[in-house]
């Protein structure tokens, strides 16, 4: 069974709440499943809708037209007619009319409050799935009581049209990328999460915030994004790991201080979730066109690393890996996600482990210099308070002391050894397993080349439509030896990305890598299945 | 080799014009350090500066130190602070830098008492940028950007900062570094937000040395009691800064005790 299931109502009614509630039901049935989460800014009222689709086979994405559209108030039904199918089961609210359609009593607990008790009952029982399924999930909800009554009288109105079988094993935990973000950040020795609120990065600072005692961290929200990376450089320079969370806006008025950072060689993790810009944009929608922006953020050359997951499991590994190489390099590693994968939902396994690797420290001979020049071009790490050395840094020119310079011959010395760093660091990160991802159809030779969360759609449609997946997961350094490879024979190269002038392309490009096609998405939803396939059968 | 053995200086060459108010205001600070080093160990100093001729100081000062970018070294100065409390990072600003670019910093760190010092190079000019208004310049500072004066008014940072929660808020002359000195040494041990405003003339762009020495006068000779905040509001509200006119107090003018920021984060 392959089927997508669209839940609409008012924001404030319980929507996400009812879509995470069904995912967590089909993971404990053995189903793979994906839900797409769709809102506008703002907070009561308008239309809210999450897009579950669930398979035996993974899903990491969803269609554009539903099997079974739940519409949980009037606007749901208009806003989703689009989206129905011939044959699209229509569960309504029973004070609403549509012809053929289901009519459910969509309950409130409370006034304007959590209908989601009530979608779950008729989701479940249109699917023929036990109560006794979705019971944990809602005694897990505040008001118990009223909440069971309401998810037993759904259930009871509801008729059963699908059958749907227990599909196996348990797939994994429901989980947003969002959430993986934290939790690596945790296992990568975060001492220090810093942000200012702006969605799509602040449901990380929400997650930290909710648990800091029992991560052990501080979270910390400042004046403005300004003061937020300020402050995490002030962090790092006396030792402790801090990584600072924001989207394209806020990141603007960090690139004054990414400079600072590569200038003083500060480690620092920047997230930076995209959503659709350019400026306020469409907040809480998707894209992926802060790529080229992040790429070369900041003024004067210095080193970085820009990295995308795509997923979950990927999300977790690489945020922990992040603060590991922002300390091994002394460098920014930013880590590029977007609103789709951070708020989407996904049935993952991630295991966590603690994994906190030592930075090159100053053995404690002679006089410390913050700037030693090196081979490697890393300066040994010491830190302001230890006995009998004296750290200074500083966004100046510098000496190996810290201590400003101006003339030719120093200014040289010291870009030089940062630029050696830049090397130090581009032959560890090209030399890792993981720079590039390869799925789909592997021996295929037209090949799907993405990169982010629009690997999920990729992924869904590749053996359909008969594609390798390629994708760069980290942009910078940019694996282009490897990507070359991966295409190489290829008859059809077609870049995926949601940005409207091909940014992704570009960068290919600049890399000496020219796809026959590029296919760009950029009205602030990810490319839905059903839309690629009909898309790639005209190519 | 012990710390304290060193010099307080790096041997930096010190490219400051010379009778400029900075020299005054960092051998106060020294001298200051130099006392304190009793009871704080040199190393858990931590010296920051913005942009402009008073940047340098982290240069010329042998102590830890981050040379930070315009008006944001209160921000960095915080995160330090929160990183490692045993330190004492002290904040050295200018005006144009502070009260301008930085004025957000500078407003929040005062409003969260986080525990850090702020010493300010007031010159009332901008000087490594050649002589630009900053905001504390009077209507007849002819600057290169205004050359008929700002059109605007000066702030007066000393209100500023009472207002926005500071818990210890001084004004020191640099050229009475022996009064100035005794500024710094209880600003750096007040538990909290410390602000000192310093008198600094610049000698190319904006001398006040003659209108210092005539107007300035200390606070503890006239009685004030920096307990009350009422009290050091008026004080602080006395000099118009577009006056030469009127007298300029310096000195403590207010202190009280409350939770810092580092405790209740
Ligand atoms: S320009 Fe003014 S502030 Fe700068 S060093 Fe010279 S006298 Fe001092």
């Amino acid at each position: 069974m392959d089927k997508t299931i669209i839940i609409g109502g008012k924001a404030g009614a319980g929507i996400k709440e009812a879509g995470r509630m069904l995912l967590g039901v089909l993971a404990n049935l053995g189903y793979h499943a994906f839900g797409y989460v769709d809102y506008p800014s703002l907070i009561r009222g308008g239309h809210n809708f999450v897009s579950l689709r669930f398979s035996e086979k993974p899903v990491y994405s969803v269609d554009k037209k539903a099997d079974v559209i739940i519409a949980t108030d009037g606007r749901s039904i208009q806003a989703h007619l689009q989206d129905a199918k011939e044959d699209t089961v229509w569960v309504i609210n029973e004070k609403e009319k549509l012809e053929g359609a289901i009519q459910v009593p969509f309950k409130e607990v409370a006034p304007g409050f959590f209908k989601s008790s009530s979608v779950l009952g008729a989701v479940l029982k249109l699917f023929g799935i036990p109560l006794e399924e979705g019971l944990p999930f809602i005694l897990s909800l505040p008001e118990r009581e009223k909440n069971e009554q309401i998810y037993r009288d759904a259930y009871q109105a509801t008729p059963t049209v699908f059958e749907l079988k227990k599909a196996g094993e348990r797939k994994g935990d429901v989980l947003t990328g969002n959430e993986c973000i934290a939790l690596g950040a945790v296992d990568g020795g975060l001492e220090f999460y810093i942000a200012y609120p702006m969605t799509p990065a602040s449901p990380v600072l929400h997650y930290l915030a909710e648990r800091k005692g029992e991560f052990g961290i501080k979270v910390i929200h400042p004046e403005n994004e300004i003061g937020v990376i300020n402050m995490a450089v002030g962090v790092a320079f006396a030792g402790k790991r801090a990584m600072v969370g924001t989207s394209g806006g806020g990141f603007a008025l960090m690139t004054e201080t990414l400079s600072l950072i590569g200038m003083s060689e500060t480690p620092m993790v920047i997230y930076e979730a995209q959503r659709a810009g350019p400026s306020t944009g469409v907040p809480t929608y998707t894209g992926q066109s802060d790529l080229l922006f992040c790429m070369f953020a900041g003024h004067g050359d210095f080193p970085r690393v820009v990295l995308a997951p795509a997923t979950p499991e990927e999300a977790y590994r690489l945020t922990r890996d992040a603060l590991n190489i922002a300390w091994k390099f002394q460098v920014p590693v930013l880590i590029l996600g977007d609103k789709h994968l951070g708020e989407s939902y996904y049935l993952s396994k991630v295991r966590r482990e603690k994994l906190v690797e030592e930075p090159k420290l100053w053995e404690g001979n002679g006089e410390y210099k913050r700037y030693a020049v090196t081979e490697d071009g890393i300066s040994p790490l010491a830190f302001p308070g230890a006995e009998g050395i004296i750290v200074k840094g500083t966004s100046y020119e510098h000496d190996e002391r810290g201590i400003t310079v101006e003339d030719a011959l120093s200014v040289k010395k010291m870009q030089d050894k940062r630029l050696r760093k830049g090397e130090t660091l581009r032959e560890y990160i090209l030399s890792r397993e993981d720079t590039v991802a390869v799925g789909g159809v592997k021996g295929s030779d037209r090949v799907l080349i993405t990169w982010g969360s629009t690997e999920g759609t990729a992924l869904d449609v590749a053996e359909e439509m008969g594609f390798k997946v390629v994708r760069s997961v980290f942009l910078e350094p940019f694996p282009e030896e490897r990507l070359k490879q991966e295409i190489e024979g290829a008859n059809l190269v077609i870049s995926l990305e949601c940005s409207a002038s091909g940014q992704f392309e570009k960068l290919l490009k600049m890399h000496g890598i020219t796809p026959h096609r590029s296919l760009k998405k950029y009205d602030g939803r990810p490319f839905f299945r059903d839309e690629l396939i009909d898309i790639l059968r005209e190519v | 080799m012990a710390l304290a053995k060193r010099s307080l200086y790096t041997g930096a060459e010190i490219t400051w014009c010379r009778l400029c108010g900075n020299f005054g205001l960092m051998s106060a600070f020294a001298w200051a350090v130099e006392e304190l080093s009793e009871s704080i160990p040199l190393e858990k100093f931590v010296v920051l500066s913005g942009i402009g001729c008073h940047g340098k100081i982290v240069d010329y000062i042998n102590l830890n130190s981050f040379y930070s970018i315009h008006g944001r070294a209160p921000a960095t100065a915080t995160g330090i602070k929160l990183a490692n409390p045993e330190l004492y990072p002290v904040c050295f600003v200018g005006d144009g830098d502070i009260y301008a670019e930085g004025i957000s910093h500078l407003l929040f760190a005062a409003k969260r008492n986080t525990d850090i010092t702020v010493i300010v190079h007031d010159n009332r000019a901008y000087s490594l940028t050649t002589g630009q208004f900053t905001p504390t310049s009077p209507v007849i500072f002819r600057g290169k950007s205004t050359p008929e004066g700002p059109p605007e008014d000066p702030i007066n940072p000393v209100a500023l900062m009472l207002e926005a929660g500071a818990t210890f808020v001084a004004r020191g002359y640099a050229g009475y570094t022996d009064h100035l000195k005794e500024i710094i040494k209880q600003a750096i041990l007040h538990k909290g937000f410390s602000f000192v405003d310093v008198l600094q003339p610049c000698v190319v762009f904006y001398n006040t040395y003659e209108l210092y020495n005539r107007q300035v006068y200390k606070l503890e000779s006239a009685g004030h009691d920096p307990s009350s905040y009422e009290e050091a509001y008026r004080r602080a509200k006395e000099w118009d800064y577009n006056r030469e006119d009127v007298r300029i107090p310096i000195g403590v003018f207010y202190k009280t005790d409350k939770p810092t920021y580092e405790e209740r984060v």
